[in-house]
């Protein structure tokens, strides 16, 4: 019997897993009490150090003035830095309504898991969300003018010095390229064989100088400089101050090529050559070249802590998934320790050098699944839930959530564009018929525009004719959007040889060809995604004009790969849009090629020379008038078929005070408040 | 299509046992189950092959405002379309024959039709490139047409209404008397969608375990009759294919591939030989000692006539009782992958109509989970009733 | 039996390399590159990065290489013994090591280690099995036996029917029923729509408890309330299949000489069915088991991506759509790894429940 295998022993067998669970259970337990001792601690740690620095801090201001040494007042307007230039008026408004109160939390919800909070280093929307609470920019635009206005700085002053940067350029581009030259670059190192390297350099005398090897010449003159001046008085987070020196730290930072940051350094190379602090408050940067953004992209630099980030090897800080240390209102709990999973959950910062910020936490709450969000929100587990058209639609007739929340419908000045992208040049080679201008402008005329703003987005979508933000200065308001107009692209097509000639209702051309392409579009979400309900209302339409489309839904990475061979017929795909969008990347002929962003093969010489000038030219109304031309050509040409801009909706949970509509979108929620009354957390 | 599995198991296994399989398939008519089973399939299977002639939204018959006729569902039918209802004529007239004029030749010439219609209608029938559905009723609108005659269901899968602007704000439709199971997101007709998304079920089915039991045969064949190095080989990759679970792999290869109807039944098919391969080494096995096959080797038979001819027939019955049970599940895994939204946009598939009952606002469309699901589950447990019915038959015989 | 362990685990590296390669050349001739997306939240395409990330993804993961040595590389950095990895996973030929750390690699899509990913998403998945796998078994064994008892009967007719209907119920239906019906505002809203626990689970007490009056479910029962729908949804298709072959085999050896002598013996006819024929009855379920464990692991696909639980299956998912080269070879390896060990233990099971059974 030594070896039975009886009831009684799976009974036993049974209640011995149940015992070893639940002491596993039990552990957890202990685990889970044991960390929330842990951050009890940590807490009661950093409020006694808070408690201690007040008291320090409070000590050296009576000192001061017992000195008699005058605080305020210290703000020196530079020529260019706006007349209002507090970056908290709004804030204070709100601090002096009589229901204000500090205290409560907002908590907002992600629909992905950020797995990186490490500056420059985090590759994701939400991480960048959280990481824009905690560190902060030099300068931040408006809200309410667009404009940029300062911030860690307090002003700065630009130096043109554009007429001797353009003499060396002209003077240079005008000497021819020698081989040796050409033999000394990288390009031409790696290539192989001697036909190749013939053939590379009879292309490089061709082209002569480019713009971008002259600029990066020793002898090349500095195009523009601009001189920040550093408010006084900043702090980081853990008491630090924060000064021009961390400024020049942050460049040296995305600049260190140990470090993965390529998103911060493609941005920056070849267009800023140096920052440099000159003292504790003084940053001069320079530009290798005149260029519209210039100002934004240094602008808009997050400012690191050099003491804090100088102490890990760079290898220490591509692995570690959050090191957030900066001077923002609010801060990380630990600006080590976090690791993904975990809960973001941004604390005050204390010692914040502006006004005390109002929420005692902001926190981020990660709930990938669509509809258990929108319960999360329900229950008022989360403060603010931003939702897609139809949902929106669905929830307006919820009375119990409209009595609770407050929506806000708006345009967001960078919100982007969907298109159609006709392929002119398919794998780069073959010429298609959407090389005819005549046959883009028909086929635009065929798309029912209205019917996907009106139906598939719920009547808050809008139509956009070109490829800039609707409320930009760059955005040509005088242009008229191609109607749905199904005769006029008919004949149209026939104008340019395409007719039914065989009666069997699809439209062919001069030999013969019947009209038929593929349509390439991501299917990310299966098969409810919004572009899959929408390539069917094109095809159907594009049906009744006699044109035969074959659908062709892909992963989003075969379909990058598609667009990196430039193998496709029509693509369809969203670009965002900035408040000053740079669309040489998309639009300008330098840019066809494998893997480059013209992936449709779009040249037109008179928009590459205005593309060109818009890009350098510093002053804005002349800008925005060149970009107006540049639209108007766009326009014309249909290298796209612009379908539409969607507006955002989002609910805030009712107890919010001071939520508002501001040009930028919605105000920035540290300007909200919760009364005291009211207050929930 | 359906002749595949049909046309190759019966003849040859009559040939080599006693009890004949076409009793077998008899006997299982014993069972209550095997009824309700074969109900449900053969409608299913009606639905299938004459979908195009019960749900279309092409007018039987179109005439026209100067009198003139017109026949746009004729015009309109696929290749498919064609060859489906033929080739199931087909195989009906051969069961005919078979019984009552007792005709020897009769599976050979069904096959031969059957290739012939292929090829005919894949030769001769050319509907049009391009289809506008809504023409018909366009035409009846604005007075060009005069009367129409439609089919039972005037709907097609694909047909989207687009000459009714305004339905765009309302959908999905629940159901009601114009469309009797209501429509699904995109605004098509969801009874028309079923009935052409039966064809679908059962190509899949029935084409993805052919292929599974081709590869499985030959190789569960070859290892069991040549044991030795290639059963070793050959256990390795049955092992392989059967340590991570099936779906995981059918997922990575379904998202790598082109989104096609025929890369997926051969990707269902592909990792769904394993079981065929086991048993049909197991059953080779036991009958490679046996004397027929001593006495075929002695004398110089070709290895593929011992194999196929004699072997295969004696081996083959438990293989039938398991590819019962796999038209199912290759069923339910084309269900499953569309219901992920790894199947086709536009073609009618049940999980792809299934997967759209539940929406990002947390709806539920109570019509698009009912009636796809349940036909989903009746295809699948009829197949099952119909498996275990075979499956009681053969085991009560041995 | 110790050697014949050995022997099993040794013969589990041939099919784990066949395996991943399988589906590394899959992978690899398929058409599309190596997934790591660069949409913004809102599915728009943001121009700066993607000029900045183009060349990146082939530095950092070799892909210029020939498909060969990417698996080989590949192979050396998961294997414990090999050499050591350099610049895009280059094999260094001249650093061999025993015995080191898998390393599988970082998510393209995720941008984490894979080993993290499947840390966390590992514990899930089992936790869903070791729920399921007990419900199944003893209710499926309490069916089984019962409905042999009444063999014939109505009770066994009915049971033996509908058991085969739950069996060919569709998961994916099953799923959107008890969701759209159970769980939707629309219909009863007794269950949440999806996850492992409420957002603010995390803060509350362990156990259910009573403040001031109001009820706070605690930890451990919102897990539990969160996995009643998954759980059903995953229990009663195996539970229907163990049932019917709970019942053939108890009536297989009902009919059996042994049974026949135990009751001459004058055994009374509970300690027949439970002593004899109960134990011998449980061979083919142990068999079995072994190819449902790693079924419940496939099954976890659908019901983690219906109920939205982040456990492998969803992960298996995701990366699938992401194509996320270095995550879906993991989840090859990993689940490769657990089926071959479910079928080993299930073997093992069986020596030990059946003693004329030996693999010495």
């Amino acid at each position: 019997m030594e070896n039975r295998f009886g009831f009684k022993d799976f009974v036993l067998i049974v209640l011995l897993v149940a015992i070893l669970a639940s002491i596993w259970i039990a552990m957890k337990q202990f685990d889970r009490q044991h960390s929330q001792m842990a951050e009890l601690v940590e807490q009661v740690k950093q409020i006694t150090s808070a408690q201690a620095r007040t008291e320090r801090s409070v000590g050296q201001l009576q000192g001061l003035i017992e000195q008699g040494v005058k605080v305020s007042g210290t703000a020196a307007t530079g020529s260019e830095t706006p007349e209002t230039s507090d970056p908290f008026a709004r804030l204070k408004d709100a601090q002096v309504q009589p229901d204000y109160a500090e205290g409560d939390w907002v908590v907002d919800a992600f629909a992905a898991q950020v797995a990186k909070i490490t500056p420059y280093i985090s590759g994701d929307a939400y991480g960048n969300a959280i990481i824009d609470r905690v560190v902060e920019t030099l300068a931040n635009r408006d809200p309410d003018t667009l404009e940029w206005s300062p911030l860690l700085a307090e002003s700065w002053q630009t130096d043109a010095n554009l007429e001797a940067w353009q003499a060396y350029v002209d003077e240079r581009r005008a000497m021819p390229l020698t081989r040796e030259e050409i033999q000394q670059e990288i390009l031409y190192e790696a290539l192989e064989t001697e036909t190749e390297r013939e053939d590379y350099i009879a292309k490089r005398l061709q082209e002569g100088r480019l713009l971008e090897s002259i600029i990066r010449e020793d002898d090349c003159p500095i195009a523009l400089t601009i001189t920040f001046k550093m408010r006084r008085g900043l702090t980081f987070s853990d008491g630090e101050p924060l000064t021009a020196h961390d400024v020049e730290f942050t460049f040296d930072f995305i600049n260190n090529p140990k470090i993965e940051a390529p998103r911060a350094r493609n941005g920056m190379a070849g267009i800023v050559k140096d920052i440099v602090a000159t003292d504790d408050h003084t940053v001069v940067v320079t530009f290798a070249q005149p260029y519209f953004e210039a100002f934004g992209r240094v602008a808009s630099l997050a400012i690191l802590p050099k003491h804090f980030y100088s102490q890990f090897p760079p290898e220490e800080i591509n692995k570690q998934p959050g090191l957030l240390l900066g001077s923002g209102p609010y801060r990380m709990n630990s600006p080590t320790q976090w690791v993904p999973g975990q809960p973001l959950s941004l604390v005050r910062n204390e010692r914040y050098w502006g006004p005390t910020p109002t929420f005692d936490r902001v926190v981020y709450r990660e709930i990938t699944d669509d509809v258990a969000r929108l319960t999360a929100f329900r229950n008022g587990e989360i403060d603010m839930f931003p939702s897609q058209p139809e949902q929106y639609v669905k929830l307006l007739e919820d009375e119990d959530l409209l009595k609770e929340t407050q929506r806000f419908e708006y345009e967001r000045p960078v919100g982007g564009y969907g298109f159609m992208a006709w392929n002119q040049l398919k794998g780069g080679t073959t010429p298609t018929r959407f090389a005819d201008r005549r046959v883009r402008q028909a086929m635009t005329m065929l798309v029912p525009r209205q019917e996907i703003w009106d139906n598939e987005l719920r009547g808050y979508g809008f139509g956009v004719t070109g490829p800039f933000n609707r409320l930009s200065p760059q955005y040509n308001q005088d242009l008229e959007p191609w109607p749905y107009d199904p005769e006029r692209a008919k004949a149209l097509l026939k104008e340019a040889g395409y007719e039914d000639r065989d009666g069997d209702g699809v439209i062919e051309d001069a030999n013969g060809q019947p009209f038929t392409f593929k349509y390439t579009f991501p299917s990310s979400q299966g098969s409810n995604g919004f572009w899959n309900r929408v390539v069917l209302l094109i095809r159907d339409s594009f049906a009744q004009a006699g044109i035969v489309v074959e659908l062709d839904p892909l992963e989003w990475s075969v379909f990058s790969e598609k667009l990196k061979g430039r193998d496709f017929d029509l693509i369809s795909l969203a670009w965002s849009a900035g408040i000053e969008s740079d669309i040489h990347q998309m639009f300008h002929s330098d840019n066809i090629g494998e893997g480059a962003d013209n992936f449709m093969s779009y040249s037109n010489p008179e928009l590459d020379a205005l593309i060109e000038e818009a890009r350098m030219t510093i002053d804005e109304t002349e800008r925005m008038r060149l970009w107006n031309r540049v639209h108007a050509i766009l326009h014309e040409d249909q290298p796209y078929t612009f379908l539409y801009s969607r507006m955002s909706l989002i609910f805030v949970d009712d107890r919010f005070e001071n939520v508002e509509r501001v040009k930028i979108g919605l105000n920035d929620r540290t300007e909200w408040y919760v009364p005291g009354a009211i207050q929930k957390y | 299509m359906t002749s595949a599995a049909a046309a190759s198991s019966p003849e040859v296994l009559e040939a080599a046992k006693p009890a004949a399989p076409r009793s077998l398939l008899h006997r299982t008519l014993d069972r209550p189950g095997a009824w309700v089973g074969y109900a449900w399939l053969g409608l299913i299977a009606l639905a299938g092959i004459f979908a195009p002639f019960i749900a279309s939204s092409h007018p039987w018959k179109l005439v026209l405002a100067d009198g003139t006729m017109e026949y746009p569902l004729l015009a309109h039918l696929t290749p498919a379309d064609v060859a489906i209802p033929v080739i199931a004529g087909l195989v009906v007239a051969t069961v005919i024959a078979r019984r009552w004029l007792a005709a020897r030749w009769a599976w050979g010439g069904c096959v031969g039709l059957g290739v012939l219609a292929v090829a005919l209608s894949w030769g001769l029938v050319n509907p049009p490139e391009l289809t506008v559905f809504e023409r018909s009723r366009i035409m009846l609108a604005d007075g060009s047409a005069v009367s129409a005659t439609y089919t039972l269901i005037p709907y097609s899968p694909s047909d989207r209404f687009r000459d009714q602007p305004g339905r765009g704000l309302d959908l999905p439709i629940a159901p009601n008397a114009t469309h009797l199971m209501g429509t699904d997101r995109a605004g098509a007709d969801l009874l028309s969608r079923m009935i052409h998304a039966s064809r679908v079920a059962l190509a899949v089915g029935f084409i993805a375990t052919g292929i599974a039991l081709i590869i499985g045969v030959i190789l569960g064949g070859l290892m069991g009759y040549f044991v030795g190095l290639v059963d070793l080989i050959g256990m390795r990759l049955v092992e392989v294919f059967s340590a991570i679970p099936v779906f995981f792999l059918l997922l990575t290869f379904v998202a790598f591939f082109p989104r096609n109807l025929y890369i997926m039944m051969v990707i269902i098919g592909c990792t769904g030989w394993v079981g065929y391969a086991r048993f049909v080494r197991a059953e080779f096995f036991k009958l490679r000692a046996m004397d027929f096959v001593q006495a075929g080797r002695a004398c110089g038979l070709p290895l593929w006539s011992i194999l196929f001819r004699h072997m295969l027939p004696n081996a083959i019955a438990p293989v039938l009782v398991a590819a019962s049970f796999g038209v199912p599940s290759a069923i339910l895994y084309e269900a499953t992958l569309s219901f992920l939204g790894l199947g086709l946009v536009d073609e009618p598939s049940w999980g792809q109509m299934l997967s759209q009952a539940t929406g990002a606002g947390g709806n539920f469309y109570w019509w698009i989970a009912m009636y796809p699901g349940l036909a989903i589950f009746l295809t699948v447990f009829g197949f099952n009733l119909f498996g275990e019915a075979l499956r009681d038959v053969i085991d009560v015989k041995s | 039996m110790l050697s014949y362990i050995v022997r099993r685990l040794l013969l589990m590296i041939p099919t784990l390399i066949g395996v991943t390669a399988v589906v590394f050349f899959v992978m690899a001739l398929s058409p599309g590159g190596v997934g790591g997306t660069d949409l913004n939240t809102e599915g728009e395409l943001d121009a700066q990065s993607r000029a900045a990330l183009r060349d990146y993804y082939n530095e950092r993961y070799g892909l210029d290489k020939p498909l060969v040595v990417q698996y080989g590389r590949w192979l050396n950095r998961v294997s414990p013994i090999g050499f050591e990895s350099g610049q895009a996973g280059a094999v260094e030929w001249s650093k061999p090591r025993l015995l080191k750390w898998p390393d599988l690699g970082e998510s393209t899509s995720k941008r984490r280690p894979v080993i993290d990913l499947y840390k966390e998403a590992l514990p899930v998945t089992l936790l869903l099995n070791v729920l399921v796998s007990p419900i199944t078994f003893l209710l499926s064994i309490w069916a089984g036996i019962h409905m042999a008892k009444r063999k014939g009967r109505a009770f066994d007719l009915a049971a033996g029917s509908t058991f085969l209907g739950l069996w060919s119920l569709p998961q994916i239906w099953v799923g959107v029923l008890l969701l759209g019906y159970l769980a939707s505002n629309q219909y009863l809203q007794w269950f949440p729509t999806g996850g492992l626990s409420s957002t603010r689970a995390d803060e509350w007490a362990f156990l259910p408890s009573w403040s001031s009056g109001e009820f706070n479910r605690g930890w451990l029962l919102d897990r539990a309330w969160h996995l009643v729908l998954p759980v059903i949804c995953l229990a009663y298709a195996d539970f229907a299949f163990l049932s019917k072959l709970m019942r053939s085999s108890v009536l297989e050896n009902i009919s059996a000489d042994f049974v026949r002598t135990a009751k001459a013996k004058g055994l009374k006819a509970k300690v027949v069915l439970y002593q004899h024929v109960f134990r011998n009855s449980l061979l083919p379920l142990i068999t079995v088991s072994a190819g449902v464990i790693p079924g419940l692991i496939g099954g976890a696909i659908v019901v983690e991506s219906i109920f939205s639980i982040p456990g492998m299956g969803k992960l298996s998912v995701d990366a699938v759509f992401a194509r996320d080269r270095e995550l879906i070879l993991a989840g090859a390896l990993v689940s490769g790894v657990l089926g071959l060990i479910f079928i080993l233990l299930a073997d093992l099971a069986y020596a030990i429940a059946d003693p004329r059974v030996s693999y010495d």
